[in-house]
């Protein structure tokens, strides 16, 4: 059997390179690339079909949660594991969601990350026993009929929640523009419907609504 | 030395990549404040690397604890927290250096390498935060001295990841004036950021 191949998605460079110390200090894994922001995560998954990604979901630019949807989307054979500090069951409930299989916790050993690597590569999930813990009940109300009201959020495309982070970021419609490679007009658009979508009618709810939802930190 | 952080994986991946470097060894970790000032009485470290944001008691604590052993371990703090409050707040706490979480090993080990050798240390980021944090102007020209010129270009220099031998030789300075020029420009950080 060939090694797993590893993509390791997270803006701490030191943790990254420690990361890919432990990894390759085990023959059954190659880190085949590393990326520092949730866009970079997407372009490498694309370029370099990794069978592992390991993703955190605060990340600039673009977030791990709309680069799972993204991955998940055009690679399907490729397993997301998330690897966060956030102890947040509405995130993992919304990131398992977007496509991830796995749910690992910082505070985790990194025997436990090399569990939960091979876990997802063979098509098991894996969720840190604290996860797991929050996100059952959330399960069983939903298996029992008690389904939540649908949320405002998903109303959003998958461009809207990219520009909902920039704009959350800071970044003015030309800045965003240029990055996306879409006129100012198509962003002003996009930004006038995610008002409208969310009910939101400053910069500032937007911001404090960003952070609320994970997509920023605060 | 002795690391401290919230986080278990951080930990190893600390523990790996400094036991890596050679010329160091980890005879202790911490989860929490707590348990950072007891590991500490129980190795007596040289370096200490720890991030600011602990639980039980934080970092800023911590070190105004440890702030009176003589001679205390040289302290860096690693952390993602960049705001220049509480950059000024570690050092007048005692630390000698702070380093970005974002930063790479390599910043990490020039770091190290300073602190043992006596100098303060701040990472690229960490310069380029406080430069901004200084053009932005919430460092008030009434309540503080204005920075001195040189002082800025140090920071500008520091910002793009210049070695302090390399801002030295630009600045046309020694290693130790590059070094006063850092501390001096902590300690005219303001107490409070106004927003």
């Amino acid at each position: 059997m060939g090694k797993i191949r590893v993509l390791l998605a997270d803006d701490h460079t030191i943790l990254r390179q420690g990361l890919r110390k432990i990894l390759e200090a085990d023959p059954s894994f190659e880190v085949v690339g590393e990326a520092g922001d949730g866009r970079e995560a997407v372009k490498k998954a694309e370029a370099l079909k990794p069978d592992v990604v390991v993703m955190d979901i605060s990340m600039p630019i673009l977030n791990g949660i709309e680069a799972t949807r993204q991955i998940a989307k055009s690679l399907p054979k490729t397993k997301i594991l998330i690897l966060t500090v956030h102890e947040n069951d509405q995130l993992a409930t919304e990131i398992l969601n977007a496509g991830a299989t796995g749910y690992l916790l910082k505070d985790a050993a990194s025997e436990e990350l090399i569990a939960a690597i091979r876990a997802v590569y063979r098509g098991d999930s894996y969720l840190s026993p604290s996860i797991a813990k929050r996100v059952i009940p959330q399960y069983l109300d939903f298996a029992r009929g008690k389904v939540p009201p649908e949320e405002k959020f998903s109303d959003l495309t998958a461009r809207e929640r990219e520009i909902l982070q920039l704009i959350a970021e800071g970044y003015s419609n030309k800045e965003i523009a240029q990055m996306l490679y879409i006129s100012e007009k198509t962003v002003k658009t996009h930004r006038e419907n995610i008002m409208r979508k969310l009910d939101l009618h400053s910069v500032a709810e937007l911001v404090r609504y960003a952070i609320r939802r994970g997509i920023i930190q605060g | 030395m002795v690391i401290a952080d919230a986080h278990q994986l951080w930990r190893h991946v600390l523990k790996c990549l400094i036991e890596g470097f050679g010329s160091y060894a980890v005879v202790g970790e911490a989860s929490d404040g707590q348990g950072l000032l007891e590991r500490v009485a129980a190795t007596k470290p040289d370096v200490i690397l720890m991030d600011v944001a602990l639980p039980a008691l934080d970092g800023i604590h911590v070190l105004r604890r440890m702030a009176g052993t003589i001679p205390g371990p040289r302290v860096i703090v690693l952390s993602e927290i960049e705001e220049p409050e509480i950059v000024r707040e570690a050092f007048a706490a005692g630390a000698m250096g702070y380093v970005s979480k974002c930063e790479s090993a390599a910043i990490l080990r020039r770091a190290l390498v300073m602190v043992r050798r006596g100098f303060s240390f701040l990472s690229p980021s960490i310069a380029r935060a406080l430069l901004e944090s200084l053009q932005r102007g919430t460092v008030s020209r009434f309540s503080h001295p204005q920075v001195p010129l040189v002082e800025v270009e140090l920071l500008k220099l520091l910002a793009k990841g210049c070695s302090d031998r390399t801002v030295a030789s630009m600045l046309g300075s020694s290693l130790n004036v590059v070094n006063f020029y850092r501390l001096d420009i902590l300690r005219r950080l303001p107490r409070t950021v106004p927003e």
